[in-house]
């Protein structure tokens, strides 16, 4: 109710309007594109724990660019919100265990390979991207590309680890790829509120694997 | 009041409180049993919209329920599936302190009945998919208990079941569009390919089968088989559901031979793994996918199939939780991880029993819960579809040398030196009246079956 009426004001409505007219524009939103591959790309090659929650928080800025050219900015912000707890919860997991985190090698030519995969893996999915537009009408091109971007270097995160927190930060990006595409094609609250709850479930999930090996056993 | 209050949110709320409550296992256990059990009958003899009439007690019960927006509808078409969803709770619960499961086993299970009532009776239906999704994911702390590591068939089961998910939501999408009356070909023939993919994500068809006997190994056997059952009957009733909710799915012939087809191809490969298989717990979860194939088998088998489909259920829930329980006693016995269960007929005959009757049932031998079900599906794939009978049988041969090899190991290798006797007799009682049910089903078919067909709306 108390959300209802904040969104409902003036001054919100407001600026939603100023940012759904910056974001619109064609340069940005290949700007936003740009950021969602290098972002996931990122998550896929960083070494740094830190660095991932980090490059994960941006993730989900671009993907509340996307999602908010299908939903209003209010029901957009959700996502934001949502992908923000969840990439806190996940970092507070992360920082508080040690430091080291690293499944993706550590020798620069295993890196340069990772990236050359990757290149690969983003020029296939924007050749992809006119053929799956055709799947999904009412998408526009930047939103299915960021999305194609998204799950198929949150795929290649999951075909290479066996870490939980590398894992649950592959599903969020596969995930992120999706609720853009869906976005596009569903606007229910209820489906906000149950993707927000999947989003913050995984999350937890996710922490509790994390911490669960360093548990003292049940009794 | 209303059917869903009874049966989503009082569930829900009761699954809650036991597992706020620590210590008292045994009255958790039992209570969480004995609710199940209280809300199954509930199901089988109250009838939903009618004025019920109890001595000086009157009242109905509506069937809606309005959520943010959007209704849960439990009418009486949904009968069948509450029995199912909650006996199938009573009944693993009713194991499940025996074989010695998590703390949190009692109330997570009920939480899941809950939601798995809620994913079936939620409109728009494909929201379900969604709540199913929940299942997968608050089930998760019964796999990985704290100080245990995290196995790789954990982390495939999170990944699988998270993939499932958008398929299903996408398909939704699609079929509205459909049902509204866009028919296109190249559309129909998109849903299917998602519904194809997200279904085998969730049910484990090959080949996103691997986790399934790798999650078997790692976890606590009882917890597996309970959690592996569970979202299987999950999502075969979601499938169930969609398909009957869209005219133009149901009247699909090229979906009934795609159901089939991964039937089939579900009891083959499952059937040749099985053969290669020594170890126990992994066993156990290539006969489980081997079993849904029949499910997928019968579903695609025209109307003849409608009733299989849900009679398949129960031979399934006996038949597992015996084998579940089995296995459980096997750890409690110290036999290792990898274990064959060598020796176990001459350290404890009932345990060794329980095994080979989950095993053989599932197979469908003679006498037991699965036969005359079993013997019903292949009689109707025969008639649709004779060709992919032979398949069939070669996949069901496969399990049926890993069972006498079981009986081979089971009786006449030696135990290893850390095995102990079990020394749980309510263990032992409890796989014995699980073993008795399964030869009294499979014995007195005639008798047991019309009842619950009965049932069906």
């Amino acid at each position: 109710m108390g959300f209802v009426a904040f969104s409902n004001a003036p001054g919100f409505a407001r600026a939603g309007v100023v940012v759904n007219e910056f974001f619109n524009s064609e340069n940005v939103l290949f700007l936003i594109v740009i950021l969602l591959a290098s972002t996931a790309t990122g998550l896929l090659i960083a070494r740094s724990s830190r660095g991932r929650i980090l490059l994960l928080g941006i993730q989900y800025l671009g993907v509340f660019v996307m999602v908010n050219q299908s939903w209003p900015f209010e029901l957009a912000v959700v996502k934001l919100v949502t992908g923000w707890i969840a990439s806190t919860v996940i970092g507070l997991v992360v920082f508080s265990l040690s430091p080291e985190d690293g499944d993706v090698s550590s020798l620069p030519a295993g890196q340069l390979f990772l990236l050359l995969v990757v290149m690969l893996v983003l020029i296939t999915a924007w050749s992809l991207t006119p053929a799956a537009m055709l799947w999904i009408p009412g998408v526009s091109q930047a939103q299915m590309t960021a999305s194609l971007f998204l799950i198929s270097l949150g795929l290649l995160q999951l075909g290479l680890t066996a870490r939980p927190a590398r894992t649950i930060i592959g599903l969020f990006t596969v995930l992120s790829g999706f609720e853009i595409l869906y976005a596009a094609v569903e606007r229910s609250v209820l489906v906000a509120g149950l993707l927000a709850g999947v989003t913050l479930g995984l999350a937890m999930t996710g922490a509790y694997l994390m911490v669960a090996p360093g548990m003292e056993a049940d009794s | 009041m209303s059917a869903p209050l009874i049966w989503i949110f009082i569930p829900l709320l009761l699954g809650v409180s036991l597992l706020l409550l620590d210590g008292w296992r045994h009255l958790v256990a039992w209570a969480a049993t004995f609710s199940a059990l209280l809300f199954s009958l509930m199901a089988a003899f109250i009838p939903l919209g009618e004025l019920v009439v109890w001595g000086p007690l009157q009242f109905e019960l509506s069937d809606t329920f309005n959520i943010f927006g959007r209704q849960v509808i439990i009418d009486r078409s949904d009968t069948i599936i509450l029995m199912l969803v909650f006996a199938g709770t009573a009944f693993w619960n009713g194991g499940a302190y025996l074989a010695g499961t998590p703390r949190l086993f009692p109330g997570l299970s009920m939480v899941s009945a809950a939601f798995i009532v809620m994913a079936l009776s939620v409109e728009p239906f494909l929201y379900g998919a969604l709540i199913i999704f929940l299942v997968a994911l608050i089930n998760l702390p019964l796999l990985v208990s704290p100080g245990a590591k995290v196995g790789k068939g954990i982390l495939r089961y999170l990944v699988f079941q998270t993939l499932g998910m958008p398929f299903i939501l996408f398909v939704g999408w699609m079929l509205t569009g459909l049902a509204l009356g866009a028919s296109q070909t190249d559309v129909e023939f998109r849903a299917f390919i998602l519904l194809g993919v997200g279904f085998a994500l969730w049910l484990a068809v090959f080949p996103f089968h691997s986790w399934v006997p790798m999650l078997s190994q790692e976890v606590h056997p009882y917890v597996s088989t309970y959690l592996l059952h569970t979202l299987t009957m999950a999502s075969l009733l979601f499938l169930y559901g969609l398909i009957g909710r869209y005219a133009w799915l149901r009247d699909s012939l090229e979906l009934l031979a795609i159901l089939r087809a991964a039937g089939v191809l579900m009891v083959l490969v499952n059937g040749v793994f099985a053969l290669a298989e020594r170890h126990q717990s992994r066993l156990l979860g290539y006969a489980l996918l081997l079993d849904i194939g029949y499910s997928l088998i019968a579903l695609g088998s025209f109307d003849a199939g409608y009733q299989l489909f849900f009679a398949l259920f129960i031979p399934r829930i006996l038949a597992f939780a015996v084998w579940g329980l089995a296995l459980s006693a096997l750890n409690r016995m110290e036999y290792q991880v990898s274990s064959t269960g060598a020796g176990a007929y001459r350290m404890t005959p009932l345990v060794a029993l329980g095994m080979l009757v989950g095993l053989f049932s599932t197979l469908g031998f003679p006498l037991m819960a699965g036969f005359p079900l079993k013997l019903a599906v292949l009689e109707a794939l025969a008639a649709s579809d004779p060709a992919a009978l032979s398949w069939v049988i070669l996949g069901v041969g496969g399990l049926l040398v890993a069972g006498l090899r079981t009986l081979i190991y089971l009786v006449s290798v030696k135990a290893p030196a850390s095995a102990q006797t079990n020394p749980q007799r309510w263990l032992d009682l409890a796989i014995l009246l699980g073993t008795i049910m399964i030869f009294l089903i499979g014995s007195l078919p005639g008798w047991f079956l019309p009842i619950y067909i009965n049932l069906l709306p």
